[in-house]
């Protein structure tokens, strides 16, 4: 099959070429994927080679498990699951991460702005980074990733009420440990924050 | 309402439970500046939340993580190809097995040492010099008329 058929192929037809050895259509799977395992990873890690580690890994077992794939349960929602285990795994056996290393440039013109958006992110990311695992995984994919309270508890194994209660402690531990960066922050940006999400 | 209960609704806000404001709140808020603050506060970091964790562009994996692929799926995946190249060829010789081909049959085969001595003693029963006579007359007259003649 040509590249361009490949990537025009959906993921139940690439993860049969997958389950039978087919290098290229791993290959389509992971380019059509990669950006959202990374994103999960990022965020709850906050490094970027260990995100490309764990993505890694979420590819590999993806490979192993390709034989056995039935199509009823859409692949980004098993590639979902796996980022988010390997992820808490991780972070269970590893030093707890104190800072992102690098953060990178959101492209504004002002480098002014550019400065505070970078302070914002760094400070963001320390408070984060001091959360327990759950809530930050929570605040991940409930607040960052977009997905439904429903969809997290599924994803962390608990219930719709016990993820309520991550995201409400961690918002409020977050609010604590912020406390003077969110002050600072100007009342335009504020109100462009605040978007009740309708889930 | 206390600013206790009040803090723990604005934690809530940005939840799914909490669509809005309500009265209750809203009226503490208005005459609390502490818990005024830490809705302000908290508004602020929901916008952090949806802005202020970019993605930042990541190298292409696809090629790491072929290069770190095991080969055993490949090589069991094209097994079952051998496999059934192995059982056609084992069918094929226990036809020809069966069909009399007595070339199989290691005791009818003559081995080659068996094949000169036969040809020894055929030869030493002739009279002297038919040897050659037989030797020419193995020789195809089509292939060296000459020397036949």
């Amino acid at each position: 099959m040509a590249p361009d058929e490949l990537a025009d192929s959906d993921d139940a037809l690439l993860m049969a070429r997958t389950g039978r050895g087919g290098r290229d259509a791993f290959a389509a799977l992971i380019r059509r994927h990669q950006r959202a395992v990374l994103a999960i990873a990022y965020r709850f890690l906050g490094d970027r080679s260990e995100a490309e580690d764990v993505a890694q890994e979420v590819f590999l077992r993806l490979w192993d498990a390709a034989p056995r794939y039935r199509p009823d349960k859409p692949l980004p929602a098993f590639l979902r699951t796996l980022t988010v285990h390997l992820c808490l795994d991780r972070r269970r056996k590893a030093r707890p991460l104190v800072l992102m290393d690098e953060l990178e440039p959101t492209g504004s013109q002002n480098p002014e702005a550019e400065l505070n958006a970078a302070e914002r992110r760094r400070a963001l990311f320390a408070a984060l980074s001091r959360l327990p695992s759950a809530q930050r995984m929570a605040v991940v994919l409930f607040h960052m990733e977009g997905l439904s309270v429903r969809e997290v508890a599924g994803l962390l194994e608990t219930s719709p009420k016990a993820v309520e209660s991550l995201l409400s402690r961690a918002r409020s531990a977050l609010r604590d440990d912020l406390g003077a960066t969110l002050s600072a922050q100007r009342p335009a940006q504020r109100a462009e924050g605040f978007s009740e999400p309708a889930r | 309402m206390r600013c206790r209960a009040a803090r723990k609704r604005i934690s809530a806000l940005g939840g799914p439970a909490y669509g809005a404001l309500d009265s209750a709140l809203s009226d503490h808020l208005s005459s609390c500046s502490g818990c005024a603050e830490e809705y302000r506060r908290h508004v602020a970091l929901l916008g952090y939340l949806a802005s202020e964790m970019p993605v930042p562009p990541f190298r292409d994996l696809a090629p790491s993580v072929l290069a770190a692929l095991p080969a055993r799926r490949v090589a069991w995946g094209n097994a079952w190809r051998w496999g059934v190249a192995a059982v056609l060829v084992l069918g094929a010789l226990s036809v020809g097995y069966l069909m009399g081909g007595y070339w199989f049959s290691p005791s009818s085969a003559p081995s080659s040492s068996g094949m000169a001595s036969t040809y020894q003693e055929a030869l030493s029963g002739l009279p002297s010099g038919s040897v050659e006579i037989a030797y020419v007359s193995t020789v195809s007259p089509a292939s060296n008329p000459g020397e036949a003649r």
